[in-house]
């Protein structure tokens, strides 16, 4: 079995035109970032010259294994840290810019939030940092928390009393404040339960389709294929591949047909006929659905008759 | 409006344009330039105030969540509890004392507190990532470093308003009581004594809870009669009680160094003019007994001399003064014995004479370790008379000195005129003797007891109706020549002597009491005019009485107590300002444990190297190698060299370090004393020559930090 062959982009060093760089959502051009130990030596180099352009109202995602090199691109995009070589752009101006963060929206990897802050006044915070007038936050933050999905007695709780999935939302709720053009998701799915990784990736699929640009950052595989237009894999801070998520996991070289209620007699015939052809042993099975569907489908029924789900609930 | 508080500050005490201050301009300034430079050009036209507010509300809510005020009550308790310890002199003292520890545990309460939350909090924001949801947000650096600190200055602040109502409340609830009971022991003539009843009266009418402000005298002088107004010529008493005093200042460059160099140079030639007269039998009788206390705070040596041996009679001994030179806190650095080979200079019965000292040249190297680069060396050229049973009188003009010139016995090569330290002081100061709280002044039989004047110039005078109250709060010391006057009370006079149109009042007699506070009233007519002295006469033979500068408060105007508890609780939240910013600045690129130390260090550094004092003079490194009694030549030169700039270090490292004296607010509260306004003008103007720069320069350090670990 072959999978396509992505055009990967690694050490391509044509320089971007400034309107290619204004017109794209994100742009790196050979941007690396080496930690040094006391003495000044390098110690690890956890990003290796990454160029990489992403397009406006794309979702995109940042595969990778753990220490791959995927936070440390988004800490570079958001000025946590200061890149040791390269360029990086987002939404046209130089990343970390104070003046393009009013555009961005970001989910850490956890929710780095004040614990003594209960969700209402966390979302007011956020939502002052961004000039946002107290009328205005008086309407979106309660709307905000419905869109994530938290109840009114999770509003009021500390966050220090809430659980994993409850602190995922209210930090997506925080990442949202601004209505951002540029949302930054560092493994979001986790600490969510299959229902809260099912209304995260419906979420995604809304802010694309009102046109935000997504970065998306996961290790689990199966997140970022249900979402995702295009993906990078980074392995030990080097690109490894980039392409369209259907052309990456499209295996060219094998056909599958499928058709419903056919009998033993005419699958048995369809296998003769493969046969005659001589292009190998054809193989019939029936497909399954994934776990994430079959669970979706319990809870739908279960729901079926009213109520709603909610993360106070979990 | 700059100009104007610029103008305020330097007229103000405290205020010395040679300490530092020119240093601290240039570090503001460059701090400031730095900061421009290195983003603020960019990050100030951003600049948001909701957003520092969002910071600082944060900050604060972190604080009051975490139960910070909690630490309140148990100061409170504290306090309560200390008081129940203390033992006061009266209820005045009483009250005192406990102003004294409510302000203590307020600003020790407030300084730990604001150390503790500035010092942590931003490390522990990057340790456990929340700086990520801030920074990553349109929210400057400068921003998050001022809600930052705005923040920790409300949380003081409401830690002020808290303790600041408890001292109110409690010291209202103690007076209330103590006047009460004052009160009914008046009323009862219940063990009130009658030296003690003018102070109680005054207490039970008065209160015990005051913020008076005073007259400032311009100067206090001793001397052995009331001079008159056209006196020229003042009087001292003999016997070493009493001396003349004039300061000068001569730059660093025109001494010679070493001793060496010092025996080529011309020598310093004294000069002065000298009346001599013979004192009334009477007032010699105690002169020379010696006090049960005492006398000096520094060991100031008064050497045995011919014609001071007390056994000999007064007519048999011959009129002389003996020369020595204070430094410019009265502190010998030239003993009489290193003058006139260690002789006392003789003089004449008689009027007016000239007296020509030339001063040995080995005691120039000695002048030239007062100086600073900076500053001249300040000193006083003190004359004293030494045998008793004489008055010594010199104008106050008549005592010169300058570099001898080699050609002419009598003249001055180079000229050093006198440098008093207030425009309008006198020339020549006319000393007590040094005693342990202050100058002391001798009592006698009132028509040859000698006299202390606290000189008030210039005064602005509302009213000449009715009385001006005094507090005088005098150390008594006795001879001991007469046992029996121990139980005596001791006379004290005090009158007006209105300079203007030379009348005198008529004299009050009071019982001062040691280290307790009497009062009187005093005729405000008598002070028309705003020219007068205050002259106090001690009319009880073989006591002494100490003043100070200090120790007399003419009122003014007694105004709010609560007004001047804001005011102090206002100077301490300066302080916890600048703490925090202090806090804040080392918690950006330090972890907080260390922050703590170094915000400590800083804040105290000032202060460290000036209690050095002394020890970090110029000569200190040729002192250390005499005290470790170092022969090698090289070695005394390595180690001789290493302290001196060891100590030039440390000077200028504290030269721009903050000065939180001007941050002291308990004793003019315990006092009773209304705080100045420049007080709270100084505490702002070390706040913004420090804070400021401070501030500036955390933003640079955690503009260009990566705050993901």
């Amino acid at each position: 079995m072959t999978t396509a062959t992505a055009p990967v982009s690694v050490g391509v060093n044509t320089p971007a035109s400034a309107s290619e760089i204004a017109s794209s959502a994100i742009y790196t051009r050979n941007l690396s970032k080496i930690y040094k130990d006391f003495w000044g030596r390098d110690k690890v180099r956890a990003l290796d010259d990454l160029t990489l352009t992403v397009g406006r109202g794309e979702v995109f995602g940042l595969l990778g294994p753990n220490g791959s090199g995927k936070s440390t691109t988004i800490k570079l995009l958001l000025g946590l840290i200061f890149p040791s070589r390269g360029q990086a752009a987002v939404l046209g101006k130089p990343a970390g810019s104070t003046e393009i963060n009013e555009r961005i929206g970001f989910l850490p990897e956890e929710s780095y939030l004040y614990k003594f802050l209960n969700g209402e006044e966390t979302l007011h915070f956020y939502g002052r940092l961004f000039k946002i007038p107290r009328r205005e936050l008086k309407k979106r933050v309660p709307a905000l928390l419905d869109t994530v999905g938290l109840d009114g007695k999770a509003r009021k709780r500390k966050l220090r009393e809430y659980s994993k999935g409850m602190a995922r939302r209210i930090g997506l709720a925080q990442a949202l404040i601004n209505n951002p053009d540029l949302i930054l998701l560092d493994e979001p799915t986790t600490g969510l339960d299959p229902i809260g990784t099912r209304e995260m990736k419906d979420l995604i699929l809304s802010l694309k389709a009102q046109g935000k640009t997504v970065l998306l950052c996961s290790h689990l595989l199966a997140d970022v294929q249900d979402v995702c237009d295009r993906i990078t894999i980074l392995f030990r801070g080097k690109m490894q591949t980039l392409g369209q998520v259907k052309d990456l996991v499209q295996v060219k070289d094998i056909t599958q047909i499928q058709a419903t209620g056919m009998t033993p007699s005419q699958i048995s015939e369809v296998q003769e006929f493969i046969r005659r052809m001589g292009v190998g042993e054809p193989t019939i099975t029936h497909p399954t659905t994934t776990l994430e569907e079959l669970f979706m489908n319990i809870v739908r029924e279960k729901t079926a008759g009213g109520g709603s789900y909610t993360s106070s609930d979990t | 409006m700059f100009t104007q508080f610029v103008n305020l500050l330097a007229q103000s005490e405290g205020y010395d344009p040679s300490n530092g201050y020119f240093v601290r301009y240039i570090v503001a300034i460059v701090a400031l330039l730095v900061a421009v430079v290195f983003g603020l050009w960019k990050d100030l036209p951003r600049f948001s105030i909701t957003r520092t507010w969002a910071v600082s509300n944060v900050s604060f809510t972190e604080a009051i969540r975490k139960r910070v005020l909690w630490v309140t009550p148990l100061a409170i308790v504290a306090v309560i509890v200390v008081s129940q310890f203390q033992k006061p002199v009266d209820e005045l003292d009483a009250i005192r004392q406990t102003t004294k520890f409510c302000l203590f545990a307020t600003g020790m309460l407030v300084t730990l507190t604001a150390i503790l939350l500035a010092c942590t909090n931003l490390p522990k924001e990057i340790e456990n990532r929340v700086i990520f949801t801030i920074v990553t947000k349109p929210t400057t650096r400068l921003e998050i470093i001022m809600g930052k600190v705005i923040g920790f200055a409300r949380v003081s602040a409401a830690i002020l308003l808290i303790m600041g109502v408890f001292t109110y409340s409690y010291l209202h609830l103690r007076s209330w009581t103590m006047q009460r009971e004052i009160k009914q022991r008046l009323a009862n003539d219940d063990g009130v004594e009658p030296g003690i009843r003018p102070t109680l009266e005054y207490y039970a009418d008065g209160g015990l809870l005051s913020a008076k402000q005073f007259f400032t005298p311009v100067d206090l002088n001793f001397y052995s009669r009331i001079p008159q107004s056209d006196d020229a010529v003042k009087w001292t008493s003999g016997a070493s009680e009493q001396s003349i005093a004039v300061p000068f200042e001569i730059p660093s460059d025109m001494l010679p160094a070493d001793p060496e160099e010092a025996k080529q140079h011309p020598p310093l030639r004294l000069g002065f003019l000298i009346e001599v007269r013979r004192t009334s039998e009477s007032a010699t009788e105690d002169a020379t007994a010696v006090p049960t206390t005492t006398p000096a705070t520094r060991p100031v040596r008064i050497p045995y001399l011919p014609g001071m041996e007390p056994d000999a009679p007064p007519d048999a001994r011959q009129p002389s003064i003996v020369v020595e030179i204070y430094d410019r806190d009265f502190f010998t650095i030239v003993t009489p014995q290193e003058i006139n080979s260690g002789r006392p200079v003789d003089v004449q019965l008689g009027d007016r004479q000239l007296v020509v000292l030339d001063l040995p040249t080995a005691i120039l190297p000695t002048l030239r370790k007062l100086a600073a680069p900076d500053r001249p060396a300040r000193f006083h050229v003190n004359i004293r008379g030494a045998v008793p049973g004489y008055e010594y009188g010199v104008a106050s003009d008549g005592i010169a000195l300058g570099f001898a010139n080699p050609n002419d016995p009598m003249g001055f090569s180079v000229p050093i005129p006198p440098a008093p330290a207030k425009a309008d002081a006198q020339v020549a100061i006319f000393r007590g003797r040094p005693g342990t709280h202050g100058q002391q002044l001798r009592g006698d039989k009132p028509d040859v007891a000698p006299v202390a004047v606290y000189r008030f110039r210039n005064q602005q005078i509302d009213s000449t109706e009715g009385n001006v109250p005094v507090e005088l709060r005098a150390y008594l010391e006795r001879s001991g020549v007469d046992d029996a006057d121990a139980e005596k009370l001791t006379d004290l006079h005090v009158e007006v002597v209105n300079r203007t149109d030379n009348t005198r009042s008529v004299p009050i007699l009071l019982h001062p009491e040691n280290g307790r506070t009497i009062y009187a009233n005093l005729p405000a007519k008598a002070m028309a005019g705003g020219n007068f002295d205050l002259v106090f006469t001690v009319t009880s033979p073989g006591s002494w009485l100490t003043f100070t500068m200090n120790n007399l408060g003419l009122v003014q105007a007694d105004r709010s107590f609560g007004l001047n508890l804001l005011k102090s609780l206002l100077i301490l939240w300066l302080l916890t300002i600048l703490v925090v910013t202090i806090a804040v600045f080392c918690s950006t690129f330090l972890s907080w444990p260390i922050a703590v130390v170094l915000t400590v260090l800083i804040l105290l550094g000032h202060w460290g190297v000036v209690q050095l004092g002394d020890a970090l003079t110029p000569g200190i490194g040729r002192q250390i190698v005499n005290d470790f009694r170092v022969q090698d030549a090289a070695q005394s030169e390595v180690l001789s060299r290493s302290v001196e700039s060891l100590a030039r270090a440390l000077q200028a490292i504290s030269s721009v370090l903050p000065d939180i004296n001007q941050f002291a607010v308990t004793e003019d509260i315990e006092r009773g004393v209304w705080i100045p306004g420049f007080a709270i003008y100084n505490a702002l103007f070390v706040l913004v020559m420090f804070g400021l720069p401070l501030m500036l320069s955390a933003y640079v350090i955690f503009r260009y930090k990566e705050v993901a670990p």
